[in-house]
């Protein structure tokens, strides 16, 4: 039970990887966003979690998940609407990079709809991210929902003014 | 409407479960009438992770919906302004499926204090007298738990081993007894060891999707497969009961159910009905039996029934112990939910302006399936994706449980509410915190932050004051209430109505109080000793 686990996330997470690009390249049709805001959103969700030594936010699928996720969750999807196209209106695509951090930061620090947008974005790419087996297991190493027989628990001598 | 059953029981879950398991040992022949449908193991999604789950979805697969069919079924209501929040399951075992697992004695204190301080009414039985039920429940189900005992959580001999504690926990007992707080393990209906010709635990930490193996209490594995097995059941699914009918001398005749599948109402008749659909469903059952003997809803010439609804108010503080900041991940499932606990504590006598108290459950999460904090920390970009996972093994959470106190309008009512689809009226929920919790809630926030102060944890942030949607425990009590006056009472010590004697309630809705403490061990307790009178008293042959 334990190995065909294993194997069929081995299947799958190959499949989440390859579900961001594919979706713009093979024409996998996308449920809720445009091609150009699907795109966009790729860029944008991939600042918030860059490729590092683990996989980024669009090599692990993310936008590909909110493309199916968001076709029933109306606020959001008019919030990350609204503000891709105020991007997509400033040419944001075409900028340089430092421009575009630049940007994400003072929307980060700003308030109003600019905020809104940043935070709706940045709660769905993280809660996204880290439901998938490229952020959960790759990146944070998380090894549970297993069979484990024993629970050994803490095996350290914890203090709390530093560990003994 | 002929039938060869002795006793009628409405609901499967931990009570109805209960009753049925006992009266059946006893030799009783018993009908169960189940509103939902069986959970069938196979189809839980107990180890399903979150990115096969997504899979499985986009292939139009769903895990068992253990909570939609009452909301579809029979939707409830509440005034503006208020929130109920009201969770059911209706299917076989109920709630059990999916329970959070605590299982804590009520105390001494517990039974005498509404006596003394008055709220509202004494409660009719002693720890004294149900304590040999806590034993043989204990025993039955297995409960893993500690050594520990005092007059707040009374102990027991029967506990199966604790489950180690997580690294957030060591730190977190270790901070909670700086700030001058008894941690004790806590005790929950998880097999630590095989029990009973049962599988232990395998630490998985999926029970909220059911455990597929039945490793924690649950009623359809641990009592409705015994009691089958006498041959003395018989449990009928999808039957959705709206009333308990009465004979021209006010007794229990029968009862009246929908089959949820064909739609058609049905009548089985009945010599004794034991009610257990849980304390809200089983209210609106009671309430909705009018009738010429019973104007108010049958046993409810009090009118208490629907009254007095109670149970605990919480919050829930996220931080992290920075002392587990960068470690390695580790697999920090357990037994899923808290291993430690903090029961409710005498504190100093001139800050207690408020009756009874609280207890708080610990929980050093650690390495869960997901990062739900992540988005609460600021910035992004690679810098951020490094906080998340610097911050991955620390993370824990501080649940504090509140009681309250049972008042008069906070209420289950049915009158002039829309009907469901079988045309019976739906349940309406008034229920508001009071005085004496509004005094109670700063202390317990104080508490929190005394212990992460000691501990030195960073919390995520929070608002002071703020408290989980009301109802979120899922502890309703007190609207069928049980006591010596039948004045101020629905049912005598032994669940039994005072003004119908072939009705008993068995239900958390007989708790004329809710403690501190969660309840199911309680309810199995009480519902094994009111079944015990109940058969003793078909023997002499009185009810």
């Amino acid at each position: 039970m334990h190995r065909s686990t294993r194997r069929e996330a081995l299947v799958t997470l190959a499949a989440g990887v390859a579900a961001g690009p594919l979706a713009a390249q093979t024409g996998r049709k996308l449920l809720t966003f445009s091609e150009s805001e699907y795109e966009l959103l790729s860029v944008l969700a991939d600042m918030i979690l860059p490729p590092t030594d683990t996989p980024g936010a669009r090599e692990a699928g993310v936008p590909a998940i909110l493309d199916e996720d968001l076709a029933e969750d109306g606020e959001r999807l008019q919030t990350l609407r609204t503000g891709l196209a105020d991007l997509q209106e400033r040419g944001f695509r075409d900028w340089p990079e430092e421009g575009r951090l630049e940007l994400l930061t003072r929307f980060s620090e700003a308030s109003g709809e600019e905020r809104d947008f940043f935070e709706t974005l940045k709660e769905l790419t993280v809660d996204a991210y880290y439901s998938t087996e490229a952020g959960l297991v790759q990146e944070l190493g998380y090894r549970g929902n297993t069979y484990l027989a024993d629970f050994p628990g803490c095996t350290h001598d914890h203090q709390i003014d530093g560990d003994a | 409407m002929a039938t060869s059953d002795d006793v009628v029981v409405i609901g499967s879950g931990a009570a109805g479960g209960m009753a049925a398991w006992n009266l059946t040992k006893n030799g009783a022949k018993v009908l169960i009438l189940e509103a939902g449908d069986r959970f069938d193991p196979a189809t839980f999604w107990s180890h399903v992770k979150p990115w096969e789950a997504r899979q499985r979805r986009r292939r139009g697969e769903r895990p068992p919906g253990f909570e939609s069919l009452p909301l579809r079924e029979s939707p409830y209501s509440t005034p503006e302004g208020q929130s109920f929040l009201l969770r059911r399951v209706w299917g076989v075992g109920g709630k059990t499926n999916i329970w959070g697992r605590v299982s804590l004695r009520y105390g001494d204190l517990n039974f005498t204090e509404p006596a003394l301080d008055g709220w509202e009414i004494p409660w009719p039985v002693s720890y004294g007298e149900i304590a040999p039920y806590y034993d043989r429940v204990e025993r039955l189900i297995g409960v893993c738990g500690g050594e520990d005992d005092s007059r707040f959580l009374p102990g027991s001999r029967h506990h199966l081993p604790p489950p180690n504690l997580r690294c957030g926990e060591v730190l977190l007992r270790k901070g909670a007894e700086r700030a001058g707080y008894a941690v004790v393990r806590g005790r929950r209906a998880v097999l630590t060891r095989d029990y009973n010709g049962r599988a232990k635990c395998h630490h998985c930490g999926a029970c909220g999707r059911g455990c597929d193996i039945g490793a924690f209490f649950n009623s359809g594995d641990y009592l409705l497969k015994d009691a089958l097995d006498t041959g003395n059941l018989t449990l009928r699914t999808n039957a959705i009961v709206s009333h308990i009918l009465t004979g021209d001398d006010g007794l229990a005749s029968g009862v009246r159910y929908f089959d949820r599948l064909t739609g058609q109402e049905r009548t089985v008749a009945a010599k004794r009905v034991v009610v257990a659909a849980s304390t809200v469903d089983s209210t609106r059952i009671l309430l909705n039996s009018k009738s010429s003997a019973h104007p108010n809803g049958i046993g409810n010439g009090s009118d208490v029934i629907g009254r007095y609804l109670c149970e605990q108010f919480r919050f829930h503080v996220h931080a992290f112990a920075p002392q587990l900041y960068g470690r390695a991940a580790s697999n920090d499932d357990g037994i899923s939910g808290g291993h430690i606990y903090i029961p409710r504590f005498e504190g100093p006598e001139q800050k207690r302006d408020y009756l009874r108290g609280y207890g708080i459950q610990l929980w050093g999460i650690g390495c869960g399936a997901g990062a739900p904090y992540a988005k609460q920390l600021p910035g992004f970009g690679a810098d951020f994706k490094r906080g998340v996972k610097r911050r991955y093994p620390a993370l824990i959470q501080l649940h504090p449980y509140g009681e309250v106190l049972p008042y008069r309008d906070n209420r289950i009512t049915v009158e002039g509410t829309p009907p469901d689809r079988f045309g019976v009226p739906t349940l309406r929920i008034e229920y508001q915190l009071g005085e004496n919790e509004r005094r109670m809630l700063p202390h317990m926030y104080d508490t929190v932050e005394e212990i992460l102060h000691s501990m030195r944890a960073e919390p995520l942030p929070y608002r002071r004051g703020d408290v989980d949607e009301l109802g979120a425990a899922i502890h309703e009590h007190g609207t069928c209430r049980m006591g010596e006056d039948p004045k101020r009472s629905a049912l005598n010590a032994y669940m039994q109505m005072h003004e119908v004697p072939n009705v008993f309630v068995v239900d958390g809705s007989a708790f004329p109080t809710p403690t501190e403490k969660n309840p199911t061990l309680s309810i199995l307790a009480f519902a094994w000793r009111a079944t015990d009178y109940l058969a003793e008293q078909m023997r002499a042959g009185s009810v």
